[in-house]
């Protein structure tokens, strides 16, 4: 029956079921599929590398601590408001870090096993619906709070009945996506410009990954709400895991080796103190960490020519910085010379 | 000294406007398909797209360059080869906003449009705006047929022509009035009996399009002469008769006809591709799908066999005959299904699916090549509405529009089978597809059509960065 050609008589539009109607949504039942078991497959290597990782990270971070307590013991003796102003500021630090992180684990727990947006879009992009895109992106829009914005009005009007899902898809992401896009860009490079002047600023390793880790997990956090979509059990578990390792560079100063390259491409090497060169370094990991945490909460994919580049990022981002490390750097220099 | 610097001034400018214009960039697009395959509306609509592109009712969202606002405007400019007429834009726009609407004239001879589109580079670098020409060539799709004659000398296509003719089957019934000729090979050449035969076998040409829908009509000059009508070059047939040895003396029957085989392809064929085929960049090849499978599986094998033959002859790569005429510059193709409002849009996957199970070869070939490939399902002007009907209690997605004769049709069409059809598919086929008449519009707005603006992202795209 379904493939003949049939004769239609025209429904009374009052009765008639709407065919391609914002509100059909074929949407739950995927959402309701369980958790994919593939990506928990070859987890015991990495939960045991992850673990080490952690492990030593935590021996550091009490090193540091004891390191910095001690030093600022030492400092007490000789100006005890100066020592009692950094005790406050690391206890402050420790506070909202701790909290941040909590929080952080919190969503973390209460989301497994719903990836479900990133998995419908995914689908609907591989294969060649026609009655479920709309539905998906108004949706997305609801979640993202879009639904009123200009943008989404634009969206609606360049539809046609004879558009394919991956064609929905494909003209929601450039042209409402685009804005969030734009929204998350400029979270990450706000922080990412805080982390290179805090860490250009501080002489304390510990309140180096302490700072790292607060305004990362914030960044995440932020990046997620720009789009109205959460990157997913498995997308947080990733973020975190770099968030990690980049507050254990922070601490090592090891950033300035990790970012060598985009260092020297932004034609800052050379020209800086090594403090503010890690200050740097740090700016431009929490630009790539902010990146990755846009890639998985947008539950469109880019296209390739589409992908926001870490050098455009960056370079907004030392913009910035410039203003406060460009001048400090000049006095030092100078002050050098004349000694 | 003010003199010095206000030459050296003029110079600065010029050399500005001259790479201005060496950077002027321009694009041929060659529009490929059988006769009636939709060329002629293709190029209408895109003509008409492109010159609305930059109103605000301009429906074209999968083009970038259009839906960033890039576009700065098009128009379209006289083309640079003078002695060519002009494509006519006006007169078959005035019969689609006909009344009623109605489709373009099947085209009967060779014509240019030239386009001039304005952008606004992107970049930092880059220029304040960019031009680019478009150039555009339509022709009869019979024309087209002649293209695989190249290859072939005279005795190679008598021999295609002869293994067409399966006894028992209705071509061969159709041939019956100018194989009876029976001429000798080395008998002196006699022009009245074999200007008869040309008759027939024109007759036999007409005949196997008109009665059996068949495409692959060779020579195409013979369905649509033009200004050459009644030339000897145009009064030859194939040689399905007992080929001769080598021996045939000069002037007798055989090398007469070789000759004159040779003379059209020398006069006729070579030099229309030198002319108008020459340096095409991009290529989009139109395949109605439709028509075939309602025709029947002969004429579908049919044009599958057209099509092969036709893109073997812009076989991309060196060593062809040809390649010096398209290959190095052709670095897209694409594959489109066109009227694919004759379907509803759940059946578009399903048309493109059959359409590159059709083109695969090509495909393949091109790819081999470097020349990257993409298959598309589009409507150059889209004549029917989406809309839900009821039909035995069920309510179905439909296509509302007009049938070519007028009469108002509401109808679900079957489904397009989504790989090449079986035994099976053509035994049990339901109805045809349904043929609709242009769309009314509102004078001087943009027509309605179906992923234009995705052909065009893909055949311009690059060239408007
Ligand atoms: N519904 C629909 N029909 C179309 C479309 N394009 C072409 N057609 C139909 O196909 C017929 C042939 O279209 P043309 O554009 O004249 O085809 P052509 O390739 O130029 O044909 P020749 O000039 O004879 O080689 C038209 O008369 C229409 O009936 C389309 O986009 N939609
Ligand atoms: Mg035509």
């Amino acid at each position: 029956m379904e493939d003949r050609r049939v004769v239609l008589e025209p429904i009374d539009e009052a009765l008639a079921e709407p065919v391609r109607a914002a509100t059909r949504t074929a949407l739950e039942p995927v959402a309701e599929e369980p958790a994919q078991a593939a990506p928990e497959a070859p987890a015991s290597a990495r939960r045991a590398r992850s673990g080490l990782l952690i492990g030593g990270i935590g021996l550091v971070a009490l090193l540091l601590l004891a390191q910095m307590l001690l030093g600022l013991w030492r400092l007490a003796q000789d100006y005890p408001l100066l020592g009692a102003g950094w005790a406050l500021a690391l206890a402050l630090l420790l506070g909202v870090a701790g909290n941040a992180l909590w929080r952080f684990w919190r969503t973390l727990a209460r989301l497994r096993g719903r990836d479900a947006l990133h998995r419908q879009a995914r689908f609907l992009l591989d294969h060649d619906g026609v009655s479920e895109g709309v539905a998906f992106c108004t949706r997305l829009a609801e979640l993202s709070g879009d639904s009123g914005s200009a943008s989404f009005q634009r969206w609606r009007t360049a539809l046609s009945a004879t558009h394919n899902d991956r064609e929905v898809l494909a003209l929601y992401s450039q042209t409402v996506l685009v804005e969030a896009d734009e929204r998350a860009l400029a979270q990450v490079v706000r922080h990412a410009g805080d982390v290179s002047v805090m860490l250009a600023l501080s002489r304390f390793p510990l309140v180096d990954m302490l700072f790292v880790l607060w305004r990362q997990l914030r960044l995440a956090e932020d990046v997620a709400r720009a789009y109205g979509v959460d990157a997913g059990y498995w997308g947080r578990v990733r973020l975190l895991r770099a968030i990690v390792r980049n507050m254990a560079l922070a601490g090592a100063s090891e950033v300035a080796a990790e970012v060598g390259t985009q260092l020297a491409g932004a034609g800052v090497i050379g020209k800086l103190s090594t403090a503010a060169a890690q200050g740097i370094g740090a700016g431009i990991l929490t630009a790539r960490l902010g990146l990755r945490a846009m890639a998985a909460c947008r539950a469109i994919p880019w296209r390739e020519d589409e992908r926001p580049r870490l050098a455009r990022v960056s370079a907004g981002m030392l913009a910035n910085v410039r203003r406060y490390l460009g001048a400090d750097d000049e006095d030092r220099e100078r002050g050098g010379r004349s000694r | 000294m003010a003199s010095i610097a206000d030459t050296l001034a003029t110079a600065g400018s010029l050399a500005g406007e001259l790479l201005d214009r060496a950077l002027d960039r321009q694009l041929r697009l060659a529009v490929t398909g059988l006769s009636q395959s939709g060329k002629t509306a293709f190029i209408t609509a895109l003509v008409n797209q492109l010159e609305n592109a930059c109103a605000a009712d301009s429906r074209l969202p999968l083009w970038q360059a259009q839906r960033r606002g890039r576009l700065l405007g098009v128009r379209r400019v006289p083309q640079t080869n003078a002695h060519i007429p002009s494509f006519a834009y006006t007169a078959a726009l005035d019969r689609l906003f006909g009344d009623p609407p109605t489709w373009p004239e099947s085209t009967r001879g060779v014509s240019e449009v030239r386009l001039e589109i304005r952008y606004r580079p992107v970049g930092r670098f880059a220029r304040a705006r960019g031009t680019l020409y478009l150039d555009i060539v339509d022709y009869p799709g019979e024309w087209l047929l002649d293209l695989p004659l190249l290859r072939l000398d005279y005795r190679a296509w008598s021999a295609q022509v002869a293994a067409t003719l399966t006894p028992g089957s209705r071509r061969r019934d159709l041939a019956a009035p100018w194989t009876s000729w029976q001429p000798a090979a080395a008998s002196p050449f006699a022009e009245e009996a074999a200007a008869g035969a040309a008759r027939a076998y024109t007759a036999y040409l007409h005949a196997c399009r008109g009665q059996l829908g068949l495409s692959l009509l060779q020579p195409g000059r013979f369905l649509l002469p033009g200004e050459h009508e009644g030339a000897p070059m145009l009064q030859f047939v194939p040689w399905v008769w007992a080929m001769p040895g080598d021996t045939c003396a000069e002037g007798s029957t055989f090398r007469v006809l070789e000759h004159r085989y040779e003379q059209y392809k020398k006069h006729l064929v070579r030099g229309f591709y030198r002319r108008h085929f020459a340096g095409f960049d991009r290529q989009i090849v139109l395949v109605d799908c439709l028509h075939a499978l309602n025709r029947g599986p002969e004429c579908f094998r049919d044009m599958q066999h057209a099509l092969h033959r036709i893109m073997e002859s812009f076989a991309y790569g060196k060593g062809n005959l040809l390649a010096r005429l398209f290959a190095p510059r052709i670095d897209r193709v694409l594959f489109v299904a066109s009227k694919a409002d004759h379907v509803t849009p759940d059946q578009h996957a399903h048309l493109v699916s059959l359409l590159q199970h059709l083109v695969r070869d090509s495909q393949l070939v091109a790819r081999f090549e470097g020349v990257s490939t993409d298959c598309l399902a589009i409507a150059s002007v889209q004549a029917t509405e989406v809309a839900p009907g009821r039909a035995g209690g069920r309510t179905l997605n439909g296509l509302r529009g007009h049938a070519l004769d007028g009469s108002a049709l509401f109808v679900r069409p079957g489904e397009v089978p989504a790989a090449i059809p079986d035994e099976r598919w053509w035994r049990e086929r339901g109805e045809p597809f349904d043929s609709f008449r242009p769309p009314r519009v509102e004078a001087g707005s943009p027509l309605p059509h179906i992923r234009l603006d995705a052909a065009l992202e893909y055949l311009l795209g690059d060239r408007l960065d």
